[in-house]
């Protein structure tokens, strides 16, 4: 060990990688004083639910059967016998609501501050795939547990989709797979809740935030202007 | 931290408390999280555990006579001598959760709900009952007898 220099250990030669810089990257970065009000920061709210809903997911298909005759008894099973699975199943149920509700804020606030505007196309782009996404994972969620609610939440679902012009009838049977509600289907909402549209929100939400650190948040004159007024500077720059 | 702190070296008792209210909490949060989870994934199979309790002797239970009893939590159960051999079954029905009767005559167990019917073995013979009555461990000893029922 004697050609180690002094301060740098075994972690530091196996994974040369410079920590302080890669924290300066991370959290270093310089914000607007406008991003101090809550609502211009309701981008992360989503992304931190995205998280639990990930991990909380995994654990929930350990004990979820997606089969008509097994879904509804395995989630009754999760919720009253399993250790903790009425808590696992509630903060997953909780981090989605949360997520529909602060993903669709975010949006609207950055419509109505016009954040959208050149030179942050993709930002919005990548945003509305995201808002999509998000009804996509809640919408096949819900039918999972599959209740009478759930049923007629799928039946009204496909319905809404089997009315798009031209491509309509396609739709509908490919998420019903076939032409009603049956084995295929509840096998095709799992797949595409668990599997397929998470990797697509993971990989979206990726783009989405590489993009924004790229360009830097829209500079407003609202929160200046407030600041300003109030006196809510630090003063530290 | 930043650089006028003093490059990093001193804390201020503001960011020492502020760190380390962070650190509980997030120890706290992630520690519970794992504790669950772990529980969750790898559920412990409930044990049951039985215990013989003296329920009547073989002068009062004669053959062909039934008596019922009632176990630690309440359920009812029903103790049968047909012909020496003694046997114990619960008494709800498999069928809907009415309670059967014992038969003495025509040896059989009768459900009046929907005339489920169920020989002196407790297997399901007519009507709509899907499966045979809950069984109990029976013991006899020194004319003694004793039923293995569920410890609450
Ligand atoms: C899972 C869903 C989403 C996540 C995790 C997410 C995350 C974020 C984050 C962390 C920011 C930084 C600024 C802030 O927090 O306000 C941001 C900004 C932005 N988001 Fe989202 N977002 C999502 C969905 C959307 C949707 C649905 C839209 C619009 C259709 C959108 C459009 C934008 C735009 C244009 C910006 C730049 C705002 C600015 O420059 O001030 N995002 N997003
Ligand atoms: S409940 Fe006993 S026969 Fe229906």
């Amino acid at each position: 060990m004697e050609d180690v220099k002094k301060d740098e250990g075994w972690i530091d030669k196996t994974l040369p990688v410079d920590w302080n810089k890669v924290k300066e990257e991370a959290v270093g970065e310089i914000l607007p004083h406008h991003m101090k009000l809550w609502w211009y920061c309701l981008g992360g709210v989503p992304a931190v639910m995205f998280l639990i809903l990930v991990i909380t997911g995994m654990m929930l298909s350990f004990h979820y059967v997606p089969h008509p005759d097994m879904a509804y008894e395995s989630v009754v099973k999760i919720t009253t016998e399993i250790p903790y699975g009425w808590w696992l199943r509630s903060i997953h149920r909780w981090s989605a609501e949360i997520m529909i509700v602060t993903v669709s804020l975010h949006a609207i606030r950055v419509f109505a501050t016009g954040a959208y505007r050149h030179p942050r196309e993709l930002c919005w782009m990548t945003g509305a795939i995201l808002l999509l996404l998000c009804f996509g994972l809640g919408f096949t969620g819900y039918s999972l547990v599959y209740t009478q609610m759930s049923y007629w939440a799928m039946t009204i679902g496909t319905g809404i989709a089997a009315k798009t012009p031209l491509i309509g009838s396609f739709l509908s049977r490919f998420m019903l797979g076939g032409e009603a509600i049956g084995e295929a289907t509840l096998n095709r909402f799992f797949i595409l809740h668990a599997a397929i549209l998470p990797s697509i929100t993971f990989l979206m939400v990726f783009v989405h935030i590489v993009l924004i650190r790229l360009h830097g948040v829209t500079e407003h004159l609202v929160g200046i202007q407030r600041e300003v007024v109030k006196g809510l500077s630090r003063g530290d720059e | 931290m930043s650089e006028k702190d003093g490059g990093g070296q001193e804390v201020s008792r503001r960011d020492f408390l502020a760190n380390a209210a962070m650190t509980v909490g997030l120890v706290a949060t992630i520690g519970t999280a794992g504790v669950y989870g772990v529980r969750y994934l790898v559920p412990k199979a409930k044990v049951k555990k039985f215990v013989d309790v003296l329920v009547t002797n073989l002068k009062e239970l004669r053959p062909g006579v039934a008596r019922e009893f009632i176990d630690a939590s309440g359920r009812k159960g029903i103790l049968v001598n047909n012909n020496g051999q003694v046997k114990a079954f619960s008494k709800i029905c498999t069928h809907l959760g009415c309670e059967v009767e014992w038969h003495q005559l025509k040896k059989e167990f009768y459900c009046p709900c929907h005339e489920g019917f169920f020989d002196a073995d407790g297997i399901n013979i007519k009507g709509p009952p899907p499966r045979p009555l809950d069984e109990f461990k029976v013991t006899v000893k020194d004319d003694n007898i004793y039923v293995a029922l569920e410890e609450v």
